[in-house]
């Protein structure tokens, strides 16, 4: 590169202020003495920025004519989002059959109990439905894994558990949980405040429905899925929680470095803290 | 917007709330517009590609991985649907823009020729109607990399990954495009524009 080149390089880095305090000292004591040099940086001063002068901002309601065109592009993306949202490194060799996609829906607020059922409902099997405290318990598990050989068995679990510690939660609602659990043997019916979780391998519905009313309840459904297809360590989960009146939340959570990492998705930060008990029990199934 | 606030968006919107992907729109229209105008050069085919980048930028936004700005991503696929729409338009009209690579011998400026004095490039780029032609006279890498670092606002290092050159590429690509657009403006006359084109859209423009 010739000695011309190299300050034409320098002087093209100083009109567009990438050049480095070094550099501009140099190019600095080089005009001293360049009169084309000088005149050359003259005329890149004068032509940058020609190429962004005189345009006219973007027309009156573009903004609004790509939204609408936006808005009619969405239904089939949100699809292609879940389904492309990137796995972790780790989790690649794990492979789609061990993703799970959890759907958590917060329920009507004040569903009369059992009136109204949400559409998804199918009369779960209550076969654990007493099982109750239990359920935290690793053992607990093991009998689910070695007695469920079909798909439909795990979802029970997850959802009767759920149902027994809320009522050990909340002592206040007792007649209310006795009559509640009645209506559990034929629906799903959700107390107020609690969330209704749906679990998804891919797209396919994973389990039933389960209402509970914390993230507890959430790391059992997720627990839950181990007799069928134990989710490796290297799994992704992705957890959509949608409130009604607001943007749909996702959370992504995963095992790195033994640890068990939940993510919200929208601010990168730490999601949703869970007991760390909570964590140790998606971490064991995890594992 | 800071660069937070709108990481927080596109993550709203990858969780499925289109509507988070609105403030994006009108954070950067305006640039993506003027870009596609600079491009193209017209204002109907501007704001049809623009249209078009939001668009392509909404579907595939998964694929944004968030390691640049999101507007380096945006002008990117900006200049590409613009390339796209130019092949599109020179394949109907077969409009002969001095876009063949004339690497050297025009580029040579034999300063001090008083014909590219600083002055005389000043007051050729005062004139709207000669840098419109100018630009469009440019050899489209001069123009692309000319127009995101201009319009777009790319710094070198974001020009460099944007366009996948080498950083050293990047300055030596800007300079040929100065150059260039330098001797075009002051060409007095004696650009080529791409006069077929502009009657195409009904003799609008002056």
């Amino acid at each position: 590169m010739t000695d011309h080149a190299y300050f034409e390089d320098l002087i093209m880095a100083a009109v567009d202020g990438e050049i480095t305090p070094g550099e501009e000292a140099e190019l600095r004591a080089h005009l001293e003495s360049c009169e084309t040099c000088r005149a050359f940086m003259e005329t890149m001063k004068a032509v940058t920025g020609v190429s962004a002068r005189d345009l006219p901002p973007a027309p009156e309601g573009f903004a609004q004519g790509v939204m609408e065109a936006v808005r009619a592009a969405a239904p089939q993306k949100k699809k292609n989002v879940l389904k492309a949202f990137p796995l972790r490194p780790l989790a690649l060799a794990a492979a789609a059959a061990v993703v799970l996609w959890v759907g958590v829906r917060l329920a009507p607020a004040f569903a009369p109990k059992g009136t109204e059922a949400p559409a998804q409902a199918e009369t779960p099997q209550s076969v654990f439905s007493t099982a109750g405290g239990a359920l935290n318990a690793a053992p607990a598990q093991d009998a689910v894994s070695e007695d469920a050989p079909e798909a439909a068995e795990p979802e029970t679990y997850g959802f009767d558990a759920g149902r027994e510690d809320r009522r050990a939660d909340a002592a206040a609602e007792d007649a209310v949980s006795e009559e509640g659990m009645k209506n559990d043997k034929a629906e799903p019916v959700p107390m107020p405040g609690e969330i209704l979780y749906t679990v998804y391998a891919g797209e396919e519905l994973r389990a039933q429905p389960v209402f509970t009313g914390s993230d507890r309840r959430m790391a059992l459904v997720l627990t839950a899925d181990k007799p069928r297809d134990a989710p490796e360590r290297t799994a992704d989960y992705t957890v959509t929680a949608a409130v009604p009146g607001e943007a749909e939340r996702l959370y992504r959570l995963w095992v790195e470095d033994g640890a068990l990492v939940v993510k919200d998705v929208q601010t990168d930060a730490a999601g949703w803290s869970a007991a760390a008990d909570v964590l140790e029990k998606i971490l064991q199934n995890a594992e | 917007m800071t660069r937070q606030e709108e990481s927080a968006l596109i993550s709203a919107v990858l969780a499925g709330d289109t509507e988070s992907f609105s403030p994006l729109v009108t954070e950067h229209q305006d640039r993506v517009y003027r870009l596609a105008l600079r491009l193209l050069g017209s204002e109907a085919d501007a704001a049809d590609a623009a249209q078009e980048a939001f668009i392509k930028a909404y579907t595939s936004l998964n694929s944004f991985r968030g390691d640049s700005r999101f507007g380096v991503w945006l002008y990117r696929l900006t200049n590409n649907v613009c390339i796209d729409f130019l092949r599109r338009r020179k394949r109907q009209e077969t409009v002969s823009l001095q876009t063949r690579d004339e690497e050297g011998e025009e580029l040579e400026l034999s300063l001090p020729d008083e014909r590219y004095a600083p002055e005389r490039v000043a007051e050729r780029a005062e004139d709207a109607r000669i840098v419109r032609e100018a630009i469009a006279a440019l050899p489209e890498e001069c123009r692309e990399i000319l127009v995101m670092r201009e319009i777009g606002g790319l710094s070198y290092e974001e020009l460099a990954r944007a366009l996948s050159l080498e950083p050293g590429t990047v300055k030596s690509r800007l300079n040929r495009a100065r150059k260039k657009l330098c001797i075009l403006l002051t060409e007095n006359g004696n650009i080529s524009p791409p006069a077929p084109s502009k009657e195409r859209k009904g003799g609008a423009e002056e």
